[in-house]
């Protein structure tokens, strides 16, 4: 038995040892990789970029709702409810405080940034939402506008029907304001990045090929770079505030009235059957005709710029292959300059790879099958009519009705209320 | 009268065949065995709802927190209460259990090994328990995914317990005539490691830190699918073995028993995978995709996942039993039969 006991404690010593070195660091936000090698910066840009964005928006752990001069504002409280490691925190009173949300219930598909690259991401189609270009897919309002607070509520709250995204509806409302808010603060911060290193790619003295600069961005000492960042917030935060302003409402004369005939409804369904497979709407260009499959040709914003990464990269493969080749026939300045710019494209290849191999392979973006499929952004009346309206943001699937209040688009409110009324019939006739 | 006598005994085989002392020990044994299970159960249902996560302190106020855990809306509070201090009540009494067979053990059981056995239950289970008590305090992947290791093989050698003090177990005789049973020891033991190893897979997939790159998850998805064709394969052909001509009664029970739990076992994977992240996009064209999303942290879902992980545990245990009464039975075992008449009860020889 003692030798048991005296094993106990080596064993017991050796625990405490493991848990004591590898308690891991705090996480941080990752900065966007593909938008930042993109831009082909300097590192030392890169660098304070990545600072400033910790003060302004703070870490996952602490994250701070940016000051903005417009009347949009991130709540402080709601954030913190949603940021740092899952659980409680003691107000000191004995009272406690909600933390994590978004780590327990978020982070395992959308990543600790809102980048879409949580550890579930790659096994799941389609990949779960980067949030950091600020598109949003299902919502109410017009295409290019942010969605509502209602509708990312309503994402989180019912899912996303066909996709991964579950329904947290066991959630309180509380836990998911909190998550909506956290959602915007992701993307707003995803969003203010992106202006910035492309405003420092545009505007900022550097020179790439001897990866220095002589203008600093450095918004902790100087005035106006300081300003740059307070611009770029309000600019980006500023558009989330009219939100409710920018609902697709239908024009109250077209909306199809609850007691219709039977007979109306049929006659809608068949004009709207002929306007799916017209060639006006060109519904069957990409969604084929009824009961046959669907043409997945074309890829989301997201995977699209993924895809023109990789074919820049490989277009800098053949580049340089070709300069290569050509080099020994240049005379000597000619050849000098050229092995630098052939130097300096090399490494810049050689981070484009190792971005390239950190991305998510690209997949198109398959229409819905409209036949046996479900509808992703609800299947209201409403919904199907606000779709077909806007499209889907962020991927192929086109507006059809006005882009913006007061503009005609392509198909009138009517004929949109008719192609509503087929794709319900579609719908229903599969769950007969 | 007469025709009673020619009737198989009513009282089992252990009843009859144990002393008193080796009965207790035996019970106590199968006790802990059946308290071990739901405890693995329960644990994971807490890495399931990740209640362990959202309670930082332990052991202290915990019941105090859990008054505050905004879990309402799902199962009553008392659920939730019945979960998190059922598994620390689970593991006291595990605990407690695992005293009470080594002090029956070391009282009752003339076998030296069975001694060694039991105080390594004892250093087991109390090793556990600081593992679980850490993994609260410190919030570390790494002990949480030790914890959910240790677990299935404590409860393992809780069933090779039950087995070892069982008088199948003392009285077994070779059977002649079961010779690939000498085939399947071997292969047993392969396909136990094998599992453990498929278990730490599963564990390392639900520990998998939000940090982890897709590409680290993406591999350990695939491994652990590979894996599962590995042993499932491991397990039908070891099946095969303990299933066949001749093969004793108690032997065949595991070979059923593997059978049907890697089945379910598979099964079970795949609706932890459905209830979690939906039809694949490869199968939506054979099953189509449900109306609604799937609803996280909905009670099939906690339960699917976790019965998912609990069976594991049961899979290995039945084949490290299996493969222990393979050996057992096994003919040319002449070492062992020596062993075994030594520690015969004087009892046990008649009805045997
Ligand atoms: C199992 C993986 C998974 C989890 C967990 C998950 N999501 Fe998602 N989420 C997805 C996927 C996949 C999509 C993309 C759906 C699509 O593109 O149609 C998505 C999309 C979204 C969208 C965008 C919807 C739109 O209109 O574009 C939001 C917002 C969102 N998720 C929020 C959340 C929040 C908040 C949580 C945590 C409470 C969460 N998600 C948890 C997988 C997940
Ligand atoms: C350029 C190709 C294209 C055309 C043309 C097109 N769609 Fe789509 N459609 C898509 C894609 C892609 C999606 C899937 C978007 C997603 O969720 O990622 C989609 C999705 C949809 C959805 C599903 C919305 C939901 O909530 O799940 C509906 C309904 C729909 N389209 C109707 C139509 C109708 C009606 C037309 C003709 C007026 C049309 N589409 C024309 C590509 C197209």
């Amino acid at each position: 038995m003692r030798t048991d006991a005296n094993a106990g404690y080596v064993v017991l010593s050796m625990l405490v040892l493991i848990a004591s070195g590898c308690t891991q660091a705090p996480p941080e936000f990752e900065p966007s990789l593909l938008v930042v090698t993109e831009a082909d910066m300097v590192d030392e840009h890169r660098e304070q970029i990545q600072s400033a964005l910790v003060d302004w928006f703070g870490t996952p752990d602490e994250p701070k709702a940016p000051k903005s001069p417009t009347t949009f504002q991130l709540d402080q409280e709601l954030l913190a409810m949603a940021a740092g490691p899952a659980g409680y925190v003691d107000r000191g009173d004995g009272e406690y405080l909600q933390r994590g949300l978004y780590r327990q219930h978020c982070a395992s598909c959308h990543g600790i940034t809102g980048n879409g690259m949580g550890p579930a991401a790659a096994m799941l189609a389609p990949y779960p939402r980067d949030f950091r270009p600020g598109v949003f897919k299902f919502k109410s309002t017009y295409r290019a506008a942010k969605p509502t607070d209602d509708d990312v509520r309503r994402v989180i709250k019912h899912g996303v029907p066909g996709t991964a995204m579950p329904s947290f509806s066991l959630l309180d409302d509380k836990q998911i304001d909190a998550l909506v808010e956290y959602i915007k603060y992701l993307a707003i911060r995803g969003q203010v990045e992106r202006e910035l290193v492309a405003h420092l790619a545009d505007e900022f003295d550097f020179d790439p090929l001897a990866n220095t600069t002589d203008q600093p961005f450095d918004p902790d000492n100087d005035k106006e770079d300081r300003e740059l960042v307070d611009y770029l917030v309000a600019k980006v935060s500023r558009p989330w505030g009219y939100g409710n302003v920018q609902v697709v409402q239908p024009d109250p004369e077209f909306v199809p009235s609850e007691n219709r005939s039977a007979a109306e409804v049929v006659k809608s369904v068949a004009a709207g059957r002929e306007l799916f497979v017209s060639t006006r709407a060109k519904c069957t260009d990409c969604h084929g005709l009824p009961g046959s499959a669907v043409i997945a040709k074309d890829y989301d914003d997201w995977d699209e710029a993924v895809v023109n990464f990789l074919r820049k990269t490989d277009a800098l493969v053949a580049s340089i292959e070709r300069r290569e080749q050509q080099i020994a026939g240049l005379n000597e300045a000619q050849r000098e300059r050229g092995q630098q710019q052939l130097a300096h494209d090399k490494r810049r290849l050689q981070k484009r790879k190792q971005v390239a191999w950190r991305l998510l392979e690209p997949r198109p973006d398959p229409p819905r099958n409209l036949s046996n499929g479900v509808f992703h952004g609800g299947d209201e009346l409403i919904d199907l009519f606000r779709r077909v309206h806007q499209g889907v943001a962020g991927t192929p699937m086109p507006a059809h009705g006005s882009p913006r209040s007061n503009v005609p688009g392509s198909l009138s409110e009517g004929e949109i209320w008719q192609l509503v009324d087929y794709l319900r019939s579609q719908r229903q006739a599969r769950s007969l | 009268m007469a025709k009673k006598k020619h009737r198989k005994p009513k009282r089992s085989r252990d009843a009859a065949s144990l002393t008193p002392g080796q009965w207790w020990e035996r019970a106590a044994a199968v006790v802990l065995c059946c308290v071990t299970f739901p405890l693995l159960w329960v644990g994971g249902l807490v890495t399931t709802t990740k209640s362990g996560m959202a309670v930082p302190d332990w052991p202290g106020t915990y019941g105090y927190n859990l008054l505050l855990y905004p879990w309402t809306t799902w199962l009553a509070g008392p659920w939730d209460l019945f979960i998190e201090h059922g598994h620390r009540l689970l593991a006291t009494l595990a605990g407690l259990l695992t005293i009470g067979l080594l002090v029956l053990v070391l009282r009752f059981d003339d076998r030296r090994w069975m001694r060694v056995v039991a105080a390594a239950a004892l250093v087991g289970v109390v090793l556990q328990g600081v593992l679980g008590g850490l993994r609260v305090l410190l919030d570390e992947r790494l002990l949480a995914m030790v914890h959910g290791s240790v677990g299935p093989l404590f409860f393992a050698l809780t069933a090779a317990i039950v087995v070892w003090t069982s008088a199948t177990w003392r009285l077994a005789r070779p059977a002649a005539v079961a010779i690939c049973l000498q085939r399947a020891v071997p292969l047993g033991l392969v396909t136990t490691l094998l599992v453990f190893v498929q278990l730490v897979l599963g564990a390392t997939i639900r520990q998998m830190p939000v940090t982890a790159s897709p590409q680290t998850f993406a591999v350990a998805v695939k491994a652990h699918l590979f894996m599962a064709v590995i042993v499932a394969a491991a397990c039908w052909f070891l099946a095969m073995r303990l299933l066949a001509r001749g093969v004793p009664k108690p032997v065949r029970v595991f070979g059923v028993a593997a059978a049907v739990m890697v089945f379910l076992q598979i099964s079970l994977g795949v609706f932890t995978w459905l209830s979690k992240y939906g039809v694949p996009r490869f199968a939506v064209a054979y099953i189509g995709t449900g109306d609604a999303a799937t609803l996280a942290d909905g009670w099939w879902q906690n339960h699917i996942v976790t019965a998912h992980q609990a069976t594991g545990s049961a899979l290995l245990a039945v084949i490290l039993v299996g493969t222990l009464l393979a050996w057992r039975f096994a003919p040319t075992m002449t070492a062992t039969d020596s062993a075994t008449a030594r520690n015969l009860p004087p009892t046990g020889v008649a009805t045997a």
